[in-house]
């Protein structure tokens, strides 16, 4: 489609048609206005005789076509529509020209008073979308406020519709404009008037349909989320704002290092919750599971009615961070890419969670063992060492994790400080000139190859390290930023320095 | 089995369907990794001042979540439905077209630029589709006549080609925002927010209701470009309404919650099994049938293997991938 054919349709119809809308956008400013003025119970009635304006509308469109029909018999009523609107590809005949419904409606011969009506109810319509939006922006400022918002009310039709079936050639009292310029806005509500009028049940088969599916729209888009009672508001260590209470009691750990954190400060029996893969210490895998890191189940977080949780952008998904805030469960996060940062962490929890002199305590004593380590090494080679993260491709570890900090306190020198990344992939090309002298694999569940798969990749088995025989499996505690991190950063040591009296690592 | 699309006909048809979906609706809020009984649904559904878990869950979790498949659902596949008439091919959708791979383009460029706001996101998938689907019709032309199969065929090329970008751009991004983008991308209808809800919702439903402006000239353009120009119908302007607002819905649908597959292809099949081929009557039935199959894939991405949770695009892919297969056979042959 060119440029010109695109512009050739912009036809003066399309034009008035735009000018069309814009009067209705206008009207429903006006409306709105008008709307903000009146309470709940005034709108709700307005709104419902709008939708008897629609309700007497539809009812007039079908009438004049049944009244031209020239047997009215009552089985032909029924049929009498589809002779109005052919299928011209499935009837057979030939095909008819299209009409829009305007043009239609002027050649049957609607009276003035029915094109009143479309017009009303188009304005009608525009204004029920316009109240939805007023009513949103009502309720949410209330729900800013603290306060609860207007009662959600589901509008099932108008019973009172059919008092509007007119004598021919008479209009009809409706309208919503007669209806707010009454003596009561609830003047058309049933128990006023339904004494004096039939009441017509409103099924699935009238046009009331519609009214009800508009109405539920507008009652289940203004839910309201409760607002958390705040303690005092503190920065996470990832820049986030967090109401936490000033003695948390039920805490929920999103993720393994945190829940070895939160038992090693004491406070096992405060945790509430914590994820499928929390597995240490051994009691932490009796505690609920909300499922796993990247996606925990929200419900049963919220089941578990914790006062804080605790997460790491590590290991959980920033929309995970943003839904807990919205349902009102603070979430204070902790990040660590350095041994120090491990360290800092626990103490920031400590504080948070009120255990400020155990995390102190625990973090010298960490200290401690981490300054042991770095005397001991003094003076020894610094061996190149490769981290496998994954094998097929290889993955190994980034500069700027903590893991590559742990190797670098080990005493060792990890392969890939030029990378990019945290989890950078590694080629053979730029695996084969660094040559690593040890290689580091952690034991896990999902990842245990022998060393005779490695040494069946192409061109591992011309790498120093397994030539030496220097590859080791070494506990998972590595990639776990907790008070265990020391624990591993021995058994590295004692791994790349077998010399060096460490805790031994396994040697295959 | 087909009726004729009579005020009535539509009417009673929407308000069947409505009903079903209701009743989806109300299965889905009882059904979840919290057990709750349906009178504590029912509780929290009917007194709104309170602030119990089951409210909480209820309200702030559950339905949010299904109002939103209802409105990518009904999105989808009132963008499948209108394009498979407009492009009279049935394996038209906008997945297979590659704009669902436009849109996510746009939303993943967005964030890369800004980070997630909350209009940018939608905009800019909206960008990504109009261009992808210009892009794809262009590609598609033959001779000044769209080609059906040299269609689908360019859809296909564009979408590998911008499954490539994706993976380009994921490659740039941090490992943090690729974990939730690569969850965005299989279709999660979890992480949208309530209040971005309320932009999208009349959005969504403005355009449905603008396509369904277009639903009769439609009807004319299934027996053909020329023809429908014979009988009287401005071809130009609708080909370009129907595309602006099947982008629309598409990029809406994207943004919120990635992409979710073979939904657009399936429901309008079904939809024309059940009510036929005017589209006076298959629009509705498809939008609200859209939202119903949704809601129901969605339950199932919840409960299946809870508390973990299935992507929800898996679950449409496996419902849809059959039926796409059937379909190419049974046009093929």
């Amino acid at each position: 489609m060119s440029a010109a054919q695109i512009l050739a349709g912009i036809s003066p119809a399309l034009v008035k048609r735009a000018v069309m809308f814009t009067h209705i956008f206008v009207w429903t400013q006006e409306a709105g206005v008008r709307n903000l003025a009146l309470s709940l119970g005034e709108r709700v009635a307005s709104v419902a005789s709008q939708v008897r304006g629609y309700l007497v509308m539809l009812t007039h469109l079908i009438r004049p076509r049944r009244a031209t029909d020239p047997s009215p018999g009552p089985r032909r009523l029924v049929k009498a529509p589809v002779a109005v609107h052919p299928l011209p590809w499935r009837e057979g005949k030939g095909p008819i020209p299209i009409r829009s419904p305007r043009e239609r409606g002027r050649s049957q011969g609607l009276d003035p008073c029915v094109q009143r009506k479309i017009r009303d109810t188009l304005r009608a319509c525009a204004g029920l979308a316009f109240l939805m939006v007023t009513y949103e922006i009502h309720s949410a400022r209330a729900g800013r406020e603290g306060r609860a918002g207007p009662v959600p009310m589901v509008i099932i039709g108008s019973p009172t519709a059919s008092a509007a079936h007119p004598p021919p050639g008479r209009c009809p009292p409706y309208g919503m404009r007669d209806e707010i310029r009454g003596e009561h806005p609830m003047a058309g509500f049933p128990g006023k008037s339904s004494g004096q009028v039939p009441s017509r049940p409103c099924g699935v088969n009238s046009p009331g349909s519609a009214a009800v599916l508009l109405g539920v729209l507008a009652a289940t888009l203004s839910i309201l989320l409760p607002t958390a009672a705040s303690a005092r508001t503190v920065k996470d260590q990832t820049g986030r704002s967090v109401d936490v209470p000033n003695k948390p009691h039920r805490l929920v750990s999103l993720a393994p290092n945190i829940t070895e954190i939160v038992y090693a400060l004491g406070l096992g029996d405060e945790l509430v919750g914590d994820t499928d893969y929390c597995d240490f210490p051994p009691q932490a895998k009796n505690k609920p599971h909300v499922g796993t890191m990247v996606n925990p189940s929200l419900e049963r977080i919220v089941a578990l009615k914790p006062d804080l949780a605790l997460g790491t952008p590590e290991a959980n998904r920033r929309e995970t961070a943003d839904q807990l805030e919205r349902l009102g469960v603070p979430l204070y996060g902790v990040t660590a890419s350095t041994l120090a940062g491990t360290l800092a962490s626990i103490e920031d929890l400590g504080k948070i969670l009120g255990r400020a002199s155990e995390a102190r305590s625990l973090v010298a004593e960490m200290q401690v063992r981490i300054d042991r380590v770095e005397k001991r090494i003094e003076g020894q080679p610094k061996p190149k060492v490769l981290f496998v993260v994954w094998y097929r491709p290889l993955i190994t570890v980034g500069p700027s994790t903590f893991i590559a900090d742990v190797i670098r306190a080990a005493g060792g020198i990890p392969i890939g400080e030029n990378l990019k990344g945290e989890w950078p992939r590694l080629t053979l090309e730029e695996l084969l000139p660094q040559n690593p002298d040890v290689i580091l694999l952690p034991k896990t569940e999902s990842f245990s190859p022998s060393t005779e798969e490695f040494q069946s990749l192409p061109g591992w088995k011309d790498l120093r390290a397994v030539k030496e025989r220097r590859m080791f499996f070494v506990s998972e505690t590595v990639m776990r930023p907790g008070p265990r991190l020391v624990d591993a950063l021995e058994e590295l040591a004692g791994v790349l320095h077998p010399t060096v009296d460490f805790k031994r690592g396994e040697r295959q | 089995m087909t009726f004729p699309a009579t005020p009535r006909n539509v009417i009673v048809v929407a308000g069947v369907m409505s009903l079903l979906l209701v009743l989806t609706v109300l299965v889905s809020l009882t059904m979840g990794a919290v057990h709750l009984p349906l009178s504590e649904v029912w509780a929290a559904l009917a007194s709104p001042g309170t602030n119990s878990e089951a409210a909480v869950i209820v309200r702030g979790i559950r339905l949010p979540r299904i109002l939103l498949a209802i409105l990518v659902g009904a999105a989808l596949s009132v963008a499948g439905t209108s394009l498979q008439a407009l492009l009279r091919n049935p394996l038209a959708d906008p997945y297979v077209l590659g704009i669902s791979s436009g849109a996510a383009v746009g939303a993943i460029f967005a964030f890369w630029i800004g980070g997630r706001v909350a209009a940018a996101s939608p905009l800019a998938a909206f960008v990504g589709a109009v261009i992808t689907m210009v892009w794809v019709y262009l590609l598609g032309r033959h001779g000044g006549r769209l080609a059906s199969y040299t269609l689908i065929l360019a859809g296909v090329i564009t979408a590998s080609f911008l499954s490539a970008v994706i993976l380009f751009m994921l490659t740039l991004l941090s490992t943090r925002d690729v974990r939730g983008i690569a969850f965005w991308l299989m279709g999660d209808l979890s992480v949208t927010p309530v209040a971005e809800l309320r932009i999208l919702a009349p959005a969504v439903i403005l355009a449905i209701a603008g396509l369904y402006v277009f639903a009769k000239d439609l009807n004319v353009l299934l027996l053909g470009a020329e023809e429908a120009a014979h009988l009287g119908v401005n071809v130009a302007r609708v080909e370009l309404g129907v595309y602006i607002l099947a982008s629309l819905l598409t990029g809406i649908a994207v943004s919120a919650s990635g992409a979710i597959g073979y939904l657009g292809l399936l429901v309008p099949h079904l939809g024309r099994m059940l009510v036929g081929n005017d589209h006076r009557m298959l629009l509705p039935t498809a939008a609200i049938g859209g939202a119903i199959l949704l809601v129901l894939s969605d339950t199932l991405a919840r409960t299946a293997v809870a508390p973990a949770e299935l992507p929800v695009g898996a679950v449409t892919a496996v419902a849809g991938a059959p039926v796409f297969i059937y379909l190419l056979r049974k046009t093929a042959g």
